[in-house]
């Protein structure tokens, strides 16, 4: 049997509502795009078995940095950069002796029980999530 | 374990136009600064706007006050029109005007948050990260790269959001580049591969292009994203 990370994202709701939380497995993920200067949303293949329309998530993470001087240079922030970089060390990280479960973001901490040290609460560059499925 | 390939368009940290003529519509941008014009219309990728008056013009040019404490600033509108000095910077909401193909066309005077141009005027507009600005994909995502003419290559994704039309990435690059951006994209895909790595393959940020092959040996000048649908 391959081993395979999965990823879980779960909003501030108590995962009692629809699309309070979500796990996709790490090969659904197709990709990733920057929405604004304060969000980037993550897509995965949907679970509806269509393929026609991605689920995602948005991720909600820090603005540029404030330029009180002359507002110049806020191209330059990395925040988008920081998440896709941190989620792309998640997808991969090598999880062996461990049962594979990555938690991307939980705004809950309702995690599933039984999964000891290596829940957390996911990155803390995300502030909050919007899950879209199909 | 795979890696993640990386894009970043080409967005200046500012740039400006002069008005040749009295208008609203101002000149576009130069493509060199924004990188290409066509759809260049996320307006949520401009911070700011800046008008710099050339020669003053009295009253009714602006109907917008200014706090110059942020760099998006908060601001307070008056139903009266300014008195615009010569050489003053006035800023403007970007969320109030229109931009389209690189080219901004600001509201007159006349509408809340207006500023009416007068020939000279230097527009200047300070870019931040928008809508499809920065992309990345799974290199399992990636089917391949085509040269479609001496400088311009095409590399195709499986779509992110997964209908039957793939996304394109463009990029223009030197002449005959297209064997150095297929070396570098093939060094993309297979770094570390125990890994599974964030790539940075072309980033165009504040007016620069940087590639993972440092040098930019390929020449690239821009970089363009046509996703299947925005979203």
């Amino acid at each position: 049997m391959k081993q395979e990370n999965y990823l879980y994202f779960a909003t501030a709701g108590n995962n009692d509502a629809d699309k309070d939380a979500v796990m996709y497995p790490a090969s659904s993920f197709r990709g990733a795009v920057t929405i604004s200067s304060t969000t980037t949303e993550l897509f995965f293949a949907p679970r509806d078995g269509t393929g026609t329309v991605a689920d995602g998530v948005l991720c909600t993470h820090a603005d540029v940095a404030a330029n009180t001087v002359d507002g110049l240079s806020p191209y330059g922030t990395d925040a988008h950069y920081t998440v896709m970089e941190k989620f792309a060390q998640l997808k991969s990280g090598n999880r062996m002796n461990t049962n594979n479960f990555t938690v991307v973001k939980d705004l809950n901490t309702n995690l599933p029980s039984n999964e000891g040290a290596i829940s957390s609460t996911g990155l803390s560059e995300i502030t909050a999530i919007t899950i879209t499925t199909h | 374990m795979e890696n993640y390939l990386y894009f970043r368009k080409n967005r200046p940290a500012s740039a400006s136009v002069t008005l040749g003529s009295a208008t609203q519509t101002c000149p576009a941008f130069s493509a060199a600064d924004i990188g290409v014009l066509a759809n260049n219309d996320n307006e949520n990728e401009i911070a700011a706007i800046s008008i710099t008056s050339l020669d003053g013009g009295g009253t009714g040019h602006a109907q917008v006050l200014f706090t110059p404490s942020a760099i998006l600033p908060t601001l307070t509108y008056t139903t009266d029109a300014l008195a615009i000095a010569t050489g003053t910077v006035h800023w403007i909401e970007p969320s109030d005007q229109a931009y389209e193909n690189g080219i901004l066309v600001l509201d007159a005077h006349g509408t809340t948050g207006g500023y009416t141009l007068d020939t000279g005027d230097i527009v200047t507009a300070y870019w931040k990260t928008g809508l499809e600005t920065a992309f990345m994909y799974p290199v399992s995502a990636f089917k391949g790269i085509v040269a479609t003419d001496t400088n311009t290559s095409s590399l195709t994704f499986a779509s992110l959001k997964g209908d039957s039309t793939d996304d394109i990435v463009t990029i223009e690059h030197a002449n005959d580049g297209f064997d150095s951006l297929a070396q570098m994209m093939n060094d993309a895909c297979n770094a570390y591969p125990r890994d599974g790595r964030l790539i940075n393959v072309v980033d165009g940020h504040d007016g620069r292009v940087e590639t993972l092959h440092k040098g930019n040996p390929a020449g690239i000048t821009t970089i363009e994203f046509a996703p299947e649908s925005g979203y």
